[in-house]
């Protein structure tokens, strides 16, 4: 855990880690613990009027089929965009560890997703996507596909795993591409002798050895899905039509600023808060053992 | 490259090309379209070849034709808050690393986990206590507001503690002999040997900074604060007629250029502190 | 130039003792080797005197000063590391410069004082080199002319020459040993080889866990061990430990038995120490089969396996020997030069 070797000085290690626990406690905890005792109380936009009500936002939320809906969807949504992201990126990486020539190109080019920030990413495809003017709708049309993500929810729910995937694609590339270099050339080589092709190499060998990275990037992407896509909904649906693409966090944005539920939100944070303590609890425990405690 | 075939280069060089065309694709059509005019963009087909309004786009974004947010400003606050939040969490999160790894101190177990919990809350699942927060410390509207909630998370002390652990402790007690104090032996030889981690760290977290979207949403509500890459959003609800596509597109290009340009010319340093850190 | 004298000198971690009391005096300009197998607590006695290790009771005193709560930097100690612990992001003038900018030194005398040292290990055109431009030996010498530098009172060495290749071990060797005597600063040189310790060691303090099992110059202890630890541990090959029955008439090794010495009082179930070099050949009281045989160049090693008797004999004779693996071999022991050994206590009687 720690090195062998230590100052003493009684002070100044107080010192040095007080603004990050300070700020934690501040922004972290502090409003971590609100949100907890929040999610217990029954208030108006106003504060005027607060009533202690245990655990009823908690059921009324278990009780309410647009929660559960949105929890459902959630998953759908987190499951996709992690399968679509990561089975391009595995596809991409496993050629460019084939090809020497232009591999920095190809690797430049697919990093571009990653600086883009989700909501430029949602307008975007938007943009491609839109049903009067978007270019590709406009192919659709040929071969007599009407689209119109605004009035179809599941052509909506499409756009934005396509546009968060998008986004997602270099991330899992990078990883992917690294963890193969990672492999040893010897055992290529040595299945090569034996007489497996390529797609028999990758099957039986790269695609195994790599599946700490792989397991470790499924929870990542399902965490980005969960929270880092805020923007491209907001930018491509605004959680439309109807409620069709309102995943959790957005619920929780849309519930308490805008519908201005504050315990109802509040429930839904500690909700969200618990899952990604449960997330981060599986990335560190079975992915992340090289970090010792 | 093992069984030479050159049937399979070729074929895998196609796919990828393919591929990472359907992958820039997105980008090719925002540039396309900033530059064409307005009344371009408002025919179907839309164009996928450039037109030669780039820069009269531009010029007119500059100008600030109606926006809420004149760029320039824009730009400013999201570099303002890049800069905050990625030197911010550099400085905070190496110190904390540096006592925790090289002191011993009551405590010290208790604030490692305590660092360890904010890996667990992202600022999307605590936003509407930590606005009140804000709020109630009159940050709203500030840069402090827009960066302090941000920085106090916990993989760059982590990555940072993974770094000195590998520092030979030899070094440390050399440094000792040589008469260093802890904070000399921190400056002089420490954060030199940090040096690529902390480059690294640099690029992943001014991204990060620069293209937060929900939190500065909600923490600024005079115009003059909004990031650029909020104010895309504003842009897309125009209301009444189409959008402006093509402005809006040159304000998506702007907006994301810093980002782009950043991980393109840092490429080597970030990919390794990517895949390093999270190692 | 100085006196170092550790008194009682302990060392706990939580509970557990790791040094249990430990007597030094070392005179000005003395060559100290600590030497033991690992484990024996030298580093950590090592560090104690350094400052970089804490001292749980006892004192040490450098010039009769007591130093236990200074600073390694107040005490007046260099200290020269096994992994060389060099800064690797400064150049090697910068790395023997550090410790000097550090006491605010000024500049030009920073200079003079790093050319001279430079000029002493005959490392100068290296000085603009980062350490990872170095070879290891390169890099050994810098770290000593960091420690040289700063003109300490006492040279501390930790394993210096653990990571070095056998040929350069040797030679640098020597150079330490010549350069200490050069400056003549009070040393105290850390090994778990006991043939440095026994070339470059004025006086060698052998540590078995925790213990100062003896004290005494190379040749005394060598000559004259005190337990079966040290006789065992100085001298390569090492010492043949032999079960014997001493009775007045005769000692009784497995089923052979010789005459006994005159000299020796010393009666009962003992245990018989015997170095490879102290046979004879010529004679032929005692006898064995060859088990294994291993030639060195200079001389041969023979592994003779007696019956009744579980550890072979080691002999050490002349390559001109044309013994064979499974030959039946007879030699005798140089009488002059047999120690006994009390078989509960280890403890050297004769």
């Amino acid at each position: 855990m720690h090195k062998r070797v230590h100052y003493n000085t009684s002070y100044l290690p107080y010192l040095l880690v007080a603004p990050q626990i300070i700020i934690t406690l501040l922004f972290f905890i502090w409003p971590a613990v609100q949100a907890l005792y929040q999610s217990f109380l029954l208030e108006d936009a106003f504060g005027l009027y607060t009533e202690f009500v245990w655990f009823d936002n908690f059921t009324e939320l278990y009780d309410s089929e647009n929660y559960l809906n949105s929890f459902i969807r959630t998953a759908f949504f987190s499951v996709s965009v992690a399968a679509l992201s990561m089975g391009f990126a595995l596809f991409f990486a496993a050629l460019a560890d084939r090809v020497i020539k232009g591999s920095h190109t190809y690797r430049t080019l697919l990093i571009i997703p990653y600086a883009v920030a989700p909501v430029l990413a949602g307008t975007l495809w938007l943009f491609l996507f839109n049903p009067t003017l978007g270019i590709i709708p406009y192919f659709l049309d040929m071969v007599s596909i009407d689209w119109n993500h605004k009035l179809n929810s599941s052509q909506a729910m499409s756009l934005v795993i396509i546009a968060a995937a998008w986004k997602q694609v270099s991330y899992n590339f990078l990883f992917f591409v690294a963890a193969m270099h990672s492999i040893p050339k010897s055992l290529i080589e040595a299945a090569a002798i034996d007489g497996a092709g390529p797609l028999h190499r990758f099957r039986t060998i790269i695609f195994p050895l790599i599946s700490p990275t792989t397991f470790f990037l499924l929870v990542v992407n399902i965490i980005y899905a969960f929270f880092d896509t805020f923007g491209i909904i907001h930018a491509i649906t605004g959680g439309g039509p109807g409620n069709s693409t309102e995943i959790l966090v957005y619920k929780v944005f849309n519930d308490g600023f805008v519908g201005l539920d504050l315990g109802g939100s509040a429930a839904q944070s500690v909700i969200l808060m618990f899952i990604v303590i449960v997330l981060t609890v599986v990335q560190f425990k079975y992915v992340e053992r090289k970090v010792e405690y | 490259m093992i069984e030479n075939r050159p049937m399979t280069t070729f074929v895998s060089h196609t796919v990828l090309i393919l591929g990472v065309a359907l992958i820039v694709f997105p980008i090719w059509v925002m540039v396309v379209a900033a530059s064409h005019d307005a009344l371009r963009l408002t025919q179907v087909p839309l164009p996928l070849l450039p037109g030669n309004q780039f820069w009269v786009n531009l010029k007119l974004l500059f100008s600030g034709q109606g926006f809420s947010a004149p760029i320039h400003l824009t730009l400013l606050n999201s570099l303002a808050m890049a800069l905050m939040i990625s030197v911010g969490k550099i400085v905070i999160s190496i110190i904390s690393a540096f006592a925790i790894v090289y002191f011993k101190f009551r405590f010290r177990m208790f604030f490692f986990w305590m660092i360890f919990l904010t890996l667990m809350l992202p600022v999307e699942v605590r936003i509407l206590p930590t606005y009140e927060v804000i709020a109630n410390f009159g940050m709203l509207d500030t840069y402090a507001g827009l960066s302090i909630p941000l920085i106090a998370s916990a993989t760059a002390t982590f990555m940072f503690r993974q770094t000195f652990m590998t520092i030979s402790d030899e070094l440390m007690e050399a440094s000792r002999i040589d008469g260093a104090s802890p904070m000399r032996f921190f400056f002089d030889v420490v954060i030199p040997m940090s040096r690529t981690n902390i480059a690294a760290l640099f690029v992943i977290l001014f991204i990060f900074g620069w293209n937060q979207y929900l939190w500065p949403l909600l923490v600024t509500t005079d115009p003059d604060m909004y990031t650029v890459v909020m104010s895309i959003k504003q842009m897309l609800e125009s209301g009444e007629s189409e959008p402006k596509w093509h402005l809006i597109m040159m304000t998506a290009l702007v907006a994301m250029l810093p980002p782009i340009l950043v991980v393109i010319f840092m490429q080597k340093i970030f990919v390794k502190g990517l895949t390093d850190s999270e190692k | 130039m100085s006196t170092i004298n550790m008194q009682q000198l302990k060392k706990s971690y939580q509970d557990i003792e790791v040094i249990h009391g430990i007597n030094i005096d070392i005179e000005e300009g003395e060559f100290i080797v600590l030497v033991g197998p690992s484990g024996c607590g030298k580093s950590t006695l090592l560090r104690m005197v350094a400052g970089l290790e804490s001292i749980t009771s006892g004192e040490v005193k450098i010039d009769d000063k007591v130093v236990n709560d200074l600073e390694p930097k107040d005490r007046g100690i260099s200290m020269v590391f096994q992994n060389y612990a060099l800064y690797p992001h400064m150049t090697v003038y910068e790395n023997m410069a550090y410790g000097l900018k550090l006491m605010k030194m000024p500049k030009d005398e920073i200079d003079n004082r790093v050319q001279d040292v430079a000029k002493l290990l005959q490392i100068q055109e290296y000085l603009q080199r980062r350490p990872s431009k170095l070879s290891g030996g390169q890099r050994q010498r810098v770290a000593m002319g960091r420690a040289i530098v700063r003109d300490p009172k006492v040279f501390l060495f930790d394993e210096p020459l653990s990571n070095l290749d056998a040929k350069l071990r040797v030679q640098m060797r020597m150079q330490i040993k010549t350069l200490q005597q050069k400056l003549a600063v009070t040393t105290i040189y850390v090994t778990h080889d006991q043939v440095e310790a026994m070339t470059m060691a004025d006086r060698l303090v052998v540590l078995n866990n925790g213990i100062a099992a003896q004290i005494g110059t190379p040749m005394e202890i060598y000559d004259d061990p005190k337990d079966q630890f040290v006789a065992g541990f100085i001298g390569s090959p090492a010492m043949n430990f032999l079960d014997c029955q001493v009775s007045d008439k005769s000692i009784t090794i497995g089923q052979q038995s010789i005459a006994t010495p005159a000299h020796v009082n010393q009666r009962g179930k003992l245990v018989l120490g015997i170095r490879p070099e102290h046979f004879n050949q010529s004679a032929s009281d005692l006898q064995g089969t060859v088990q294994m045989i291993e030639k060195l160049g200079s001389n041969v090693l023979l592994y003779i396996k007696m019956e009744n008797s579980e550890q072979p004999v080691v002999i050490q004779c002349d390559s001109q020997s044309d013994v064979k693996i499974g030959d039946k071999h007879t030699f005798s022991f140089n009488l002059e030069r047999l120690y006994f050994f009390d078989t509960n206590t280890q403890q050297r009687i004769y």
